[in-house]
């Protein structure tokens, strides 16, 4: 009798531990980061980019070129850092996933240049939501980091 | 001691009784089995198909005195199956109740909400929102380099 009892008890707390076990690990966020370089060259080229997002693009600012140096991704766990080397713009993008609650992340985004922020932001974005920061120079123009995460 | 054993035990030592039962038993199989009247056979066949077209019952009543019984049997067992269907009606509504409509890029990005933004020193920073796919741009002016 007693070794059925055992058993029972064990069978029901391994139950409860697979189940609060699920729901207790961390969440991972994949994040896309696309490198987009904005200029107004004197004789202006193709623009590469994704067409929904150049649309949006040329309707906000005046530059007449977009062109897109890189895209990278990778997959962190909710609390650690993922970063890209924007090596051209001798710029590093550092993202950091804070919380996830339901379809909403709450992010950490650093731009740093020569290992100092440029700007630090604290967003929150659906999952596979998109988010530009932009703005500091390069040699060649402007770039802008198109942040996608879910 | 059930009849059926007392009544063999009997006819085992009761050579009387033997014969009665055997002589008994002749006289019946040796009677005429009379047909069923057109009544009766009627009435029968009405039964079976009340019990055929009759619901039968579920699952769930030849399931319970089981269970019943296993609970009597083996309680730790009854409490761990308790427990597991109390932690699975707790989790099941966080995964049931997940949003699962499919929103558009342009719903996706305006649900972007920006908590705070720190810039480096004589840096100006501006926050715009392109009108079509509502696209949050935080555009950053940093000072011209000496």
């Amino acid at each position: 009798m007693r070794r059925p009892r055992a058993l029972g008890a064990l069978v029901g707390l391994a139950w409860l531990g697979a189940g609060l076990a699920a729901h207790a690990q961390a969440p991972t966020v994949t994040f896309t980061a696309q490198a987009i370089e904005a200029s107004s060259p004197k004789t202006p080229g193709r623009s590469d980019i994704d067409a929904g997002l150049l649309g949006e693009l040329t309707s906000t600012f005046q530059f007449t070129q977009y062109r897109s140096l890189g895209t990278v991704s990778g997959s962190v766990r909710v609390g650690q850092m993922w970063s890209a080397s924007l090596t051209r713009a001798g710029l590093v993008f550092e993202v950091t996933p804070r919380a996830v609650d339901g379809g909403t992340i709450t992010v950490n985004v650093r731009l740093l240049r020569e290992g100092a922020p440029v700007v630090t932001t604290t967003l929150r974005i659906a999952a596979g939501g998109k988010v530009l920061v932009g703005g500091p120079t390069i040699p060649t123009g402007r770039i802008i980091v198109a942040l996608t995460g879910r | 001691m059930t009849d059926e054993t007392r009544e063999a035990r009997h006819l085992a030592r009761c050579a009387t009784c033997r014969e009665d039962g055997a002589a008994l038993g002749a006289a019946l199989r040796a009677l005429s089995v009379a047909p069923l009247g057109a009544v009766e056979q009627a009435r029968i066949r009405a039964a079976i198909r009340g019990e055929l077209a009759a619901p039968r019952a579920g699952w769930l009543p030849a399931v319970l005195p089981w269970l019943r019984g296993v609970a009597r049997r083996r309680p730790t067992f009854a409490w761990a199956a308790a427990a597991a269907a109390v932690v699975t009606l707790v989790l099941a509504p966080l995964h049931i109740g997940r949003e699962t409509r499919v929103f558009s890029q342009a719903e996706l990005n305006a649900q972007t909400w920006i908590e705070h933004i720190d810039a480096a020193p004589s840096t100006s920073v501006l926050v715009l929102e392109t009108p079509k796919e509502h696209l949050s741009i935080i555009w950053v002016m940093e000072p011209p380099a000496l």
